[in-house]
């Protein structure tokens, strides 16, 4: 159904986006999953934007019988990110578990929802994530996060995100 | 109405946007500011956010034309924002 994997330029994100949202809604499916596609591609793009000091993203989107999405950057990774807030996860592996709490690297008040509420989504969507950061993968299934070490290490971040395309109430979810 | 400014793209991300309605709002001496959201058809979590943020620090900036679904997300975040808020002040 729906193809896209490229790599751009940090500054191109917007314009990216609009691009692949303008494909994105023309599939036919229903519309709570269409806004979650959305709100996972918006939320990895923010998180770039806001944290990451990137220069190069690849961006991966699949949508057939599975959805996959995946944004990985070339940026200073998580660990790093909440280092320079003064917020000092002991190591890559805990740096992964503070972004899947909602801590942002931001200050308070709505800020670090990013990959939780995605998280919320994997599991009401019975799909999985990996994140990889640094020395360490964290591969987020069935309401379990289990960690393995990355040799080379990560550059950046990826967030990949697979799931079966089911019916799914988008904003019961976000809330 | 001189005081109305349409937004022209349909999706909006980045906390920047909301940051370039509140510069727009900010070139205007009137009373009131409306941003017309009609042709906007999705917005971010970090949009909504900032908006919210600017929203309420500059009361004379007025949404109009939003679609349900959005007004319908606002509605969530601004609440989201508020119950996040009373969590952090019972600390």
């Amino acid at each position: 159904m729906f193809e896209y994997k490229r790599k751009i330029s940090f500054k191109k994100l917007d314009k990216e986006f609009t691009n692949i949202a303008k494909e994105i809604e023309k599939l036919k499916m229903s519309k709570d999953f269409l806004q979650f596609i959305l709100y996972t591609i918006s939320e990895l793009f923010t998180n770039v934007k806001e944290h990451s000091k990137a220069k190069k993203v690849t961006i991966q989107i699949e949508v057939n019988k599975d959805c996959l999405i995946e944004v990985a950057d070339d940026g200073i990774g998580l660990r790093k990110s909440y280092l320079l807030k003064e917020i000092s996860p002991k190591d890559d592996a805990s740096a992964i578990e503070f972004a899947l709490s909602g801590l942002s690297t931001k200050d308070f008040t709505e800020r670090g929802y990013g990959l939780y509420t995605i998280r919320k989504f994997i599991e009401a969507l019975e799909g999985k994530m990996i994140i990889e950061t640094g020395s360490t993968s964290a591969l987020i299934e069935k309401n379990k996060i289990q960690f393995k070490k990355l040799s080379p290490n990560k550059k950046g971040v990826s967030v990949e995100v697979k799931t079966k395309i089911k019916d799914i109430n988008f904003y019961k979810i976000i809330k | 109405m001189k005081n109305l400014v349409p937004i022209k793209k349909r999706f909006l991300i980045f906390r920047d946007e909301a940051k370039k309605i509140d510069r727009m709002s900010e070139k205007t001496s009137s009373q009131n500011i409306y941003f017309d959201f009609l042709n906007v058809d999705f917005i971010s979590r970090s949009f909504a956010d900032e908006l919210l943020n600017i929203i309420r620090e500059k009361k004379r900036i007025k949404i109009i034309n939003l679609k349900p679904h959005l007004a319908k997300f606002f509605e969530i975040i601004k609440n989201t924002k508020e119950k996040t808020k009373k969590t952090i002040e019972k600390w």
